[in-house]
């Protein structure tokens, strides 16, 4: 989160700023790759570029505060990646072994970056293969940073679906962790 | 994932599982069965360590959809982006100065001197490449400049704003006096340029930044002949200390803004890209307002057109 200094950096990105956007884009993309990656993950990447075009075109006509703003772009980001879905339904080519996914290591520390990385593929594999709507809302909830009234406005659900769904995907991650070490 | 679990976990506090959603919870306060729950979403949560490499590509692409700029913002734009430029304009004019006083006063100590040598030697070198790290020196060099080199010039500028009304530079000789107007751009900027220098000195890097970046916004507005965003206004009026003075104040924070425009049909540093081809999609807020015109949950939607990527 950027915190008070939003609206600034807004209106300079709004101006043509790249110093401006270079801030937004930083503070965000990051969570939009990783939601991108749990539903959309062969085509996360590719997505995520389709969403900052569209923000970007966007900038001038949106109006809200960054509450409002990353939910205005992980709305986006929802009907890119059910754009892309639907494409991928098309030509099947489905899920992405996680060790695949791409993460890139840090240049200062490839050893910890490699195990930073290595740890996010594995939350995020084993996130986005919850069934489809749980792992879509707790991507929401823990990725996106966006609380149960804002997820429920992004895939339109009442926010008390919102939490039976996330909590039944924590349940389930419970299990099957449980599973994999209680073997 | 199984369907029939053989291991039973037992369901989970509606509150204990907000806050795990949250990543408000400490490790201790979760039920044993949930730990690897919450360590597997805060590994899903955690901010990538690295600065993204396809950033280059992504700064394209908004300059694709935005309207030309002055070239300033074109031509650098990493060191726009790390800050570093700002830093290294201000870490030079206060060191050229610092050094101007020595030669020129005797006011500074070798040691201090030494200092500002050094800090002009720390400036960053914006590496395409590795901004990563330029970055971490750009603010280890930010942090410097606020209490290293500011007291040659903020000397400087404490003698200069010393003598009463008229009297203004009177107790710096000519010389000390022609430099510090070079740095600030002239002998009636001298003022706007003092008060950035001892804006700079008190305020925390991240505040002057801040404050870089409303001028930049400011000076975008002014140059496209728009009224600035309430907030940047406010901001830049307090800074420079009234709505007149902002031009002079951003001017020597930031650098004057290029007039006439007359480069603007020159290449940016990284190829140019097509306008994208209008999409069908218009922004989707739905929580907040315009931009309003909602896909529909799931409608259909073009393809994107190709994104510039380099």
């Amino acid at each position: 989160m950027i915190g008070p200094g939003f609206g600034e950096i807004l209106a300079g990105a709004r101006d043509g700023d790249e110093h401006a956007f270079a801030v937004l884009w930083r503070d965000i993309n990051p969570a939009v790759l990783r939601y991108l990656r749990v539903v959309a993950p062969a085509t996360a990447e590719d997505t995520a570029a389709d969403v900052w075009l569209e923000v970007c075109q966007g900038l001038d006509r949106f109006r809200g505060d960054e509450a409002g703003f990353r939910s205005w772009i992980f709305t986006v980001a929802r009907m890119r990646a059910i754009d892309a879905a639907r494409q991928a339904a098309r030509r099947p080519v489905r899920t992405v072994p996680p060790d695949q996914l791409p993460e890139r290591p840090a240049a200062d520390d490839p050893a910890a970056a490699a195990v930073e990385a290595q740890a996010t593929r594995e939350a995020l594999a084993l996130i986005a293969a919850l069934p489809p709507d749980q792992a879509e809302v707790v991507a929401l909830r823990v990725i996106a940073g966006l609380d149960a009234a804002q997820v429920g406005e992004i895939v339109g659900k009442r926010s008390g679906t919102v939490r039976v769904l996330a909590h039944r995907g924590l349940r389930r991650l419970a299990q099957h962790l449980a599973e994999r070490t209680g073997v | 994932m199984r369907r029939h679990p053989r291991i039973p976990v037992p369901p989970l506090d509606p509150v204990m599982a907000e806050r795990l959603l949250d990543g408000t919870v400490h490790e201790d306060d979760v039920p044993p069965e949930y730990r690897d729950v919450l360590r597997v979403l805060a590994s899903a949560a955690a901010s990538p360590s690295t600065v993204p490499p396809d950033e280059a590509a992504a700064l394209a692409m908004f300059r694709s959809t935005r309207r030309p700029v002055d070239s300033r913002r074109r031509t650098s734009v990493l060191s726009k982006l790390l800050g570093a430029k700002a830093v290294a304009a201000i870490v030079l004019g206060t060191a050229a100065v610092g050094t101007a006083a020595a030669a020129a006063t005797g006011t500074l100590p070798d040691a201090a001197q030494a200092k500002a040598h050094n800090i002009v030697a720390a400036v960053p070198d914006v590496d395409p490449a590795g901004h990563g790290a330029a970055e971490a020196h750009a603010s280890q060099a930010g942090g410097a400049s606020d209490h290293k080199t500011l007291p040659g010039v903020a000397g400087l500028c404490q003698a200069y704003g010393s003598g009463s009304g008229g009297d203004n530079g009177k107790r710096l000789d000519s010389t000390a006096f022609g430099r510090l107007a070079d740095a600030a751009g002239g002998k009636d900027k001298i003022a706007a340029y003092c008060k950035t220098v001892t804006a700079s000195g008190s305020a925390a890097t991240a505040d002057r930044n801040a404050v870089a970046g409303a001028c930049r916004s400011w000076q975008a507005a002014d140059k496209a002949a728009r009224t600035p965003a309430a907030a940047v206004l406010d901001r830049l009026t307090k800074a420079a200390g009234g709505a007149d003075a902002i031009p002079s104040f951003c001017a020597a924070l930031v650098g004057e803004r290029k007039g006439g425009g007359g480069d603007a049909g020159r290449p940016s540093a990284t190829p140019s890209h097509p306008a994208p081809s209008p999409r069908d999609g218009e922004p989707t807020a739905r929580p907040t307002g315009p931009p309003t015109d909602d896909h529909g949950q799931g409608s259909p939607s073009h393809p994107a057109p190709p994104t510039p990527r380099d």
